[in-house]
């Protein structure tokens, strides 16, 4: 059976891929281990020595992945950069072994320095309006794209949701996305199984908390997170928390519905399977054209009557 | 065009000295590489275009703004940067209180909502200028409304000097690190911190990898 932790001397190491606030992403050339499956591509991610993992917690990520079927492990693995394994160094967990980011999430701008840089295709990028992205020659995304990533978020939560675990911080930063194949989260070694604690302490961020969870995060904050994600993604707005903003892109149908999700009582916000399912509705429109013609259509220029930089 | 009024937009400022000492072991050359890369970071998170403002100001003898507080992805050429002179501790806290001032004053008018300022204040020498004089224009500037201020000494600074400027955090470079070195360190620090701070919405400052820096206790 493979091992829930791996010693860094097992690790063939490459170079520095990335550097962050918990600590660095190092690419994995190989783990010497019997039986260690050699196909996937994997990152080693060192924290910082202040960071100070709980290891039962990393250990618990790690079982929980191995206790899903074979489909359910690949529907996570669609979804997640979930850890493989814990990661020793001198005994003690200082990392996981995660998967690497596949390409399809990365795009290759060239900065205004000359030289193509590889890009994670980060939420931002979906948020960040037609100006903020034309001045960096990154090309815009459609109404329907949007949705349709919108859709893949609302399942991967959903799904998530109803296996335990409780995502805590959403950022733009830590969801990416394709347009051809959906989301995939960052940071799910941050992730917690509901009655938990998660392994490292997650960040807050202010300009996402939930009025009603100021200092804590569960699954009812995630539904929050959730909803506010949707809003700004169809409003193209870093900020708005005003559900009106999306009304052109999103249809005034859908306006209850975002309502309640932003609402400051947990009760009243709607699970993520909900959401998943309204937008797996809006992103293949019935054929006859007919019964959507009262639906508001959401139009290019919809969008860009708000922020864009 | 923008529509202002809700969004928050967090003035950051990266002010460093440009004494004769700067011209020695390319410590200049890396201030300027740093900016390359601090520009380029902004041109590819728009999230930072959207929540901050960035700003340069250059000090020896006298201070300059050497970039007004802009959207940092829209600057094609940046300044060039010309060390020469003294260090005057007080020319660059006397400027940096008019420019944070002015330009908190143009943010409000223009509709936006204005953070706190954040300041990152590099050194590689101990002020030429008087103390008490430098201290008092530092008192007038972190009084009421002013900027929280992030302190890097490397070189020749000392760290007790560092530490009376920092309004939040102190880092100083160990004797073994070449000083251009540590300045793309902290050229690092100031690019994880900007793009942290724009994601998170409020200041965060994203402190060096270790081995280069020790962090004074403020307190």
């Amino acid at each position: 059976m493979t091992p829930f932790a791996v010693d860094a001397a097992a690790l063939r190491q490459g170079p520095v891929l990335g550097r962050g606030g918990q600590g660095e992403v190092v690419e994995v050339l190989g783990v010497d281990l019997p039986g260690w499956p050699a196909t996937e591509h994997l990152v080693a991610k060192w924290y910082l020595p202040a960071v100070a993992p709980d290891p039962a917690a990393l250990t618990r990520l790690v079982s929980w992945r191995r206790s899903l079927d074979d489909r359910g492990r690949a529907a996570v693995d669609e979804v997640a950069c979930w850890p493989r394994a814990v990661l020793l160094r001198d005994g003690r967990a200082a990392g996981v072994l995660l998967p690497r980011v596949p390409a399809e999430y990365t795009f290759t701008p060239r900065s205004p320095s000359g030289g193509r840089v590889t890009v994670l295709r980060e939420l931002q990028h979906l948020i960040a309006g037609p100006a903020l992205l034309a001045r960096r020659g990154i090309p815009d995304t459609d109404p329907a794209t949007r949705v349709r990533v919108l859709a893949g978020l609302a399942s991967a939560v959903a799904f998530l949701h109803e296996r335990d675990v409780v995502l805590g911080d959403l950022s733009v930063k830590n969801v990416l996305w394709s347009p051809v194949r959906g989301v995939y989260l960052l940071d799910c070694d941050a992730l917690r199984l509901t009655g938990t604690n998660p392994p490292v302490r997650q960040p807050n961020s202010p300009g996402w908390d939930d009025p009603a969870f100021p200092g804590t995060q569960n699954q009812q904050s995630d539904r929050y997170k959730l909803a506010l994600t949707v809003l700004r993604v169809l409003a193209r707005d870093f900020h708005t928390r005003n559900p009106e903003s999306a009304a052109g892109a999103l249809g005034r149908e859908l306006l209850p519905i975002l309502r309640a999700g932003l609402h400051h009582d947990p009760a009243a916000r709607p699970a993520a399977r909900a959401w998943r399912d309204l937008l797996h509705r809006r992103e293949q429109p019935t054929p006859q054209p007919k019964e959507v013609t009262d639906v508001p259509k959401p139009t290019v220029n919809a969008l860009r009557g708000n922020r864009d930089g | 065009m923008t529509s202002p009024g809700r969004a928050t937009i967090l003035p950051i400022y990266v002010v460093c000295d440009l004494s004769g000492s700067m011209r020695v072991d390319g410590r200049a050359d890396a201030v300027r590489d740093a900016l390359v890369a601090l520009r380029d970071a902004v041109w590819l998170n728009p999230v930072v275009s959207d929540q901050a403002r960035i700003g340069v100001v250059g000090f020896a003898g006298t201070a300059t703004v050497l970039l007004p507080l802009c959207d940092l992805a829209t600057v094609g050429e940046l300044p060039d940067l010309e060390p020469g002179g003294l260090t005057s501790y007080g020319a660059a806290f006397r400027l940096l209180r008019e420019t944070v001032r002015a330009d908190t004053a143009r943010l409000a008018a223009d509709g936006y909502r204005v953070f706190r300022p954040l300041v990152f204040f590099v050194s590689d020498g101990e002020p030429t200028d008087r103390r008490p004089d430098w201290a008092a224009e530092h008192a007038r500037l972190v009084g009421r409304d002013g900027p929280e201020i992030v302190a890097f000494a490397v070189g020749e600074a000392r760290a007790a000097t560092l530490a009376a400027v920092a309004t939040s955090r102190c880092f100083v470079a160990r004797t073994d690190v070449a000083v251009r070195d540590a300045i793309a360190r902290i050229g690092d620090v100031v690019i994880r911190s900007v793009v942290a701070s724009s994601v998170t919405g409020g200041q965060t400052v994203v402190g060096p990898a270790p081995g280069a820096f020790d962090e004074l206790d403020l307190l």
